[in-house]
């Protein structure tokens, strides 16, 4: 009787002792977020980092398995940009920490920088009530094949073929030439006489083939062309979300030239703005455009003045005979070079350079060449001004300019000239039935840094960066 | 089917049966020891499209850049540029005083009555430009043939149209014969595998000769020949540039010759007045928009040839030309040139003839250099039951030139100007030549090479504007092969035709070849006459050509192939007419000559002849 008493106490005890311990169990595995955590082995990983960690921690070892599920957010994509193993994890018995493993995916497209948050959001099914979490941003790692360089346009042969674009990297160590045929397989058109620029296109003007090529500035991929409405196009920019191209109109016709205003977005001609003879290059200076009439087949000597909000002609400006290139200098004035007269033109007359007020649109001053000099390419870098004249490149400063007399750089070729950020582009057209070459001279000692071989009649310079 | 001699002696022979024949260009048989000539009679060229480039396309050596049909054809003889080939009409030179060139679209073939194609230089019988090679455009004065009236009349492909209208009166001492030749053409032909079409391309034009000879008395003769060419054309598109351009041609020529002819000596003197005038418009919609130049130029000559003896003789000839030229961008320029130059033929044996040759020039616009050539060449005939016929070897070795043209010196235009201080050019040349004759046709071979200095290349000066400067040195060696033959298998006659020439041509100071030269060109023709129907087969290889002068770029070969099937009836009641159907370019070859000017792919043609 005594014995059976004590079996039963025991049991009892028994039972009590585990009931009690699994009640124990439950309080233990009641984690809030004060006892768990997760962190990432870096802020910001590349593209091409492979593996990226998150680590949860718990505070007290877990006295059972016990699995958490995760949700995944950030602008990062799932099976895209990365893959996990799964959307949950386990602390074994006994751990403290589990790891997380994410693979990054490293494509080669071109992407904005993406971030990854790993959230822990339940615990053996339970939803946590503050859950936690950690972003890490994932870094690309891929560029446009033309992001950082320049760009060189070669009108290519008259009347037959193709113009192309050549691309020389930063550094200056190769040329890419033909990059448009390259990534397209098709052509550009006949005589490509300028490129205009947008934030991210490219707008390749073909003068005889009478089209405008847009193309992504970077990757030089086309976005469509523009092959009606144009008539002898020359040179084109940007300004107010819209483009503006110069066109001659046809040769016989003095009265016919204007410009071309494209909606950016739409890629077509919406308007065209009736101008006098020969519009040539252009400038924006954030408020008006200025367009120089160089006079096309003929003479001109006059400067438009026109509104982008308008879009009409606003104010013509008289300067000197055949103005063929115009630049800003640091303080907003406008500076127009004019070649002069030739004397297949009637009586000779020499060039000149004018510097307009772009508040009053006025000339304040007036500089003449000599009577057969006729100067082209005007530049306008760190407050120095250059343009080429007979095969030489000369300099003078902004501020008291006069018209210098010794030449920086001498025995050129030139059919094209840019100065940028100390550095000289000099376009040779060589015999003009061959393959012309880009020139680079470092200004601050005029040496010659290298030349490339680029295409047929080489005319103009442009930057991507 | 075509003759040619190295000499003058077979082409003597063969015209010997016929009615008698003056030919006006004498120079041409005497004094031309040494030279390779071609000769085309007008059965060969009379039947086939008019334009020189044409005729000489399939039936010479010479390479062309064709502008398209009807545009601007300009030639390459063995490599040499456009400017150094010349022509000559009846023995005066007609290339243009403004260009110096001659456009071979701009010359008709049918009203003349053969045309010879000399290799080589010339430059001392003919004067300025005849470098590369020489085409001799003649009339004949053939007496004792009576009433004669010769109609043609063609319509083809795209819209072209042909005709012809020839009239000639022959009695013992008077001759007459009057010519004209029309030709227009839409030219609208689709560029193959394109949606394109040549709309900018119709052409027409007028050509019209007269000639006249008068028998003074037995010693003494008198022709008059006359030649008025009127062109108005529209210059082609490319496969990638529209164009809207338009061109106008008028070129006159009149000769007036006296030959006097003595036991010792003949003398012909000439007296030609030479008109050359163009417009070009760049909108042809745009009538008083254009460019233009003309030039008009007086001859007087005299050619005397004092035969010493039976082995030896001495031609003299005195040349004054005056010229005057205008246009839209040269000033108006006048140009005075007086030449005197000698040559002397000598027998030095049975079989072999040598020649030595001067010539000095005066000019008021430029310093020209003594010219002075020599050749040699032996002709030997074997008994007609051998294989071989006839042997002959020959060379020639001389000094050539090309003067400044008034372009050259006198230009002022948009981005270009003149050089006043240009000298002529200097191409010093020789060619060694073989010919073989059996009793089935000819064999002949010519070896050629020659180095030019002060070659005249417009370049941009320091100002940017481009500039004549005598810069470039050239050196060009060939070779040339022709081979002709016939088999008659009783009443099935073959006759084939083929010439091949290979030619390198650099420039010397980058060792390229210079752009469009090829080094290949080769002709076929195959003929099949069973009594009244001919079929003639021809064939043209024109090789690779580059098209940058840095040689980085090519333009492919290719290969155009012809055939004509006519019928010419010989009964005494038909023979008047013949009818010819022609399928041009059969195989429907998409080809280039020039870069992205693509040409016709199959067309057709019908040609009627009528003689009385």
């Amino acid at each position: 009787m005594k014995t059976l008493k004590l079996l039963m106490l025991l049991v009892l005890t028994a039972v009590f002792t585990v009931s009690c311990e699994s009640d124990d169990d439950g309080m233990n595995t009641d984690n809030s977020n004060g006892s768990i955590t997760i962190s990432a082995n870096a802020t910001t990983v590349s593209e091409d980092a492979g593996e990226l960690l998150f680590t949860v921690t718990t505070t007290d070892a877990v006295l059972v398995d016990t699995t958490y599920e995760i949700a995944l957010m950030g602008t990062a994509l799932e099976t895209e940009d990365y893959t996990v193993n799964s959307t949950n994890f386990t602390i074994s018995e006994g751990e403290t920490t589990a790891v997380i493993t994410v693979n990054i995916i490293d494509d080669t497209t071109v992407e904005e920088a993406e971030t990854i948050e790993i959230s822990v959001i339940s615990e053996n099914g339970e939803s946590l009530t503050n859950p936690i979490s950690e972003t890490v941003t994932i870094t690309d790692n891929d560029s446009f094949a033309f992001e950082a360089g320049i760009l060189i346009s070669n009108e290519g042969p008259f009347g037959s073929g193709f113009g192309t674009v050549s691309y020389i990297d930063a550094n200056f160590t190769a040329v890419d030439n033909d990059i448009y045929q390259d990534v397209n397989n098709d052509n550009l058109g006949n005589i490509v006489q300028s490129i205009g620029f947008s934030e991210t296109n490219a707008y390749v003007v073909a003068n005889v083939g009478n089209k405008i090529t847009v193309v992504n500035r970077f990757s030089f991929e086309e976005i469509t062309k523009i092959e009606t409405g144009l008539m002898n196009p020359r040179f084109m920019i940007t300004a107010n979300n819209k483009g503006y191209v110069t066109n001659w109109g046809s040769g016989s016709d003095a009265t016919d030239d204007y410009i071309a205003v494209i909606d950016l977005d739409t890629n077509t001609i919406t308007t065209t703005i009736p101008v006098s003879e020969g519009p040539e290059e252009l400038l924006f200076d954030g408020t008006n455009i200025y367009v120089a009439h160089q006079g096309g087949f003929g003479v001109n000597n006059e400067i438009s003045v026109i509104s982008p909000v308008t879009d009409a002609v606003t104010n013509t400006i008289t300067v000197g005979k055949a103005p063929n290139s115009l630049q800003l200098d640091a303080s907003g004035n406008l500076w127009v070079l004019s070649s002069g007269q030739f004397s297949y033109q009637g009586d000779e007359e020499g060039g000149s350079i004018s510097v307009i007020n772009t508040s009053s649109n006025t000339v304040t001053t007036t500089y003449t060449f000599n009577q057969t000099e006729h100067p082209s390419y005007l530049n306008i870098d760190n407050n120095a001004v250059y343009y080429g004249l007979n095969g030489n490149v000369y300099k003078g400063a902004t501020s008291s300019f006069t018209i210098p007399t010794d030449a920086e750089l001498t025995g050129l070729n030139l059919y094209g000239m840019v100065v940028n950020d100390n550095t000289l582009y000099a376009c040779d057209p060589n015999d003009f039935s061959s393959n012309g070459s880009v020139h680079i001279y470092d200004l601050t000692d005029n040496s010659l840094t290298t030349s490339f071989t680029v295409g047929v009649l080489p005319n103009n310079v442009y930057f991507n960066n | 089917m075509w003759i040619f001699s190295t000499t003058a002696h077979s082409q003597l022979d063969s015209l010997q049966q016929l009615p008698e024949v003056i030919i006006s260009d004498v120079s041409l048989t005497d004094f031309s020891t040494g030279t390779t000539t071609t000769t085309l009679r007008d059965s060969v060229f009379y039947n086939q499209a008019t334009p020189l480039q044409q005729t000489l396309l399939y039936n010479s050596l010479i390479y062309f850049k064709e502008n398209g049909p009807g545009g601007v054809s300009s030639p390459s003889f063995r490599g040499t540029n456009a400017s150094q080939t010349a022509v000559l009409w009846n023995g005066i030179s007609i290339n243009s005083q403004l260009n110096g060139q001659t456009d071979f679209n701009t010359i008709s073939t049918r009203n003349y009555d053969n045309l010879v194609v000399r290799h080589g230089g010339g430059s001392i019988p003919y004067g300025s430009g005849a470098v590369g090679g020489s085409i001799h455009l003649n009339n004949t004065t053939k007496y004792n043939t009576g009433f004669k009236t010769k109609l043609l009349e063609s319509y083809g492909s795209f819209e072209t149209y042909a005709a012809q209208a020839k009239l000639s009166y022959g009695t013992k001492k008077f001759y007459i014969e009057t010519a004209l030749d029309g030709l227009q053409s839409e030219n609208d032909f689709k560029y193959l595998d394109t949606n394109l079409r040549n709309d900018n391309g119709a052409y027409k034009t007028i050509n019209g000769n007269l000639n006249f000879g008068f028998k003074l008395n037995k010693h003494h003769q008198l022709n008059v020949y006359h030649n008025t060419f009127l062109s108005d054309r529209e210059f082609s598109r490319t496969l990638t540039a529209v164009t809207f351009d338009g061109y106008e041609d008028e070129n006159t020529r009149t000769l007036l010759a006296w030959t006097a002819k003595e036991k010792a000596f003949e003398s012909v003197t000439r007296l030609a007045h030479v008109f050359e005038s163009y417009k070009y418009f760049p909108d042809k919609n745009v009538d008083d928009f254009y460019f233009y130049g003309k030039a008009i130029r007086y001859v007087l000559n005299n050619e005397f040839k004092y035969q010493f003896n039976t082995k030896t003789s001495l031609k003299t000839i005195a040349d004054l030309n005056i010229t005057s030229a205008e246009g839209s961008n040269i000033e108006e320029s006048n140009r005075d040139v007086i030449s005197g130059t000698a040559l002397l033929e000598h027998k030095l044996s049975k079989f072999i003839i040598g020649t030595l040759q001067l010539k000095q020039e005066f000019s008021n616009d430029y310093e020209s250099p003594l010219l002075y050539g020599i050749s040699a060449d032996y002709l030997s005939a074997f008994q007609k039951e051998n294989t071989i016929r006839q042997f002959g070897i020959g060379f020639n070795a001389s000094k050539n030139f090309r003067a400044p043209t008034f372009n050259d010196l006198n230009w002022n235009g948009a981005g270009a100007i003149g050089n006043p201080d240009l000298l002529p050019e200097i191409t010093y040349q020789g060619e060694l030549n073989q010919t073989l004759k059996f009793s089935f046709g000819t064999f002949k071979l010519a070896e050629f090479i020659s180095y030019s200095e002060n070659l005249i290349q417009w370049l941009p000066n320091q100002q940017g504007l481009f500039m004549p400067n005598n810069i470039k040195d050239s050196g060009n060696y060939g070779i040339e092969a022709q081979f002709q033959a016939y088999y008659n298998f009783g009443s099935h006659k073959f006759t084939t035709t083929t010439g091949y020439t290979y030619v390198e041509a650099k420039d010397l100071s980058t060792n390229a070849q210079f752009i469009y030269v090829p080094k290949h060109k080769f002709i076929g023709s195959l003929g099949y006459n069973y009594k009244s129907l001919h079929l003639l087969y021809q064939f043209l290889y024109n090789g690779e050509v580059f098209t940058k002068t840095d040689n980085s770029e090519t333009l492919g070969g290719y290969s155009v192939s012809n055939v004509n099937l006519s019928f010419k009836p010989k009964s005494k009641g038909l023979n008047w007419f013949t009818i010819q159907l022609s399928v041009n370019n059969i195989f429907n070859k998409n080809y280039q000559n020039i870069a992205f000017r693509p040409n016709p792919g199959r067309h057709y043609s019908i040609l009627l002849t009528q003689s009385f």
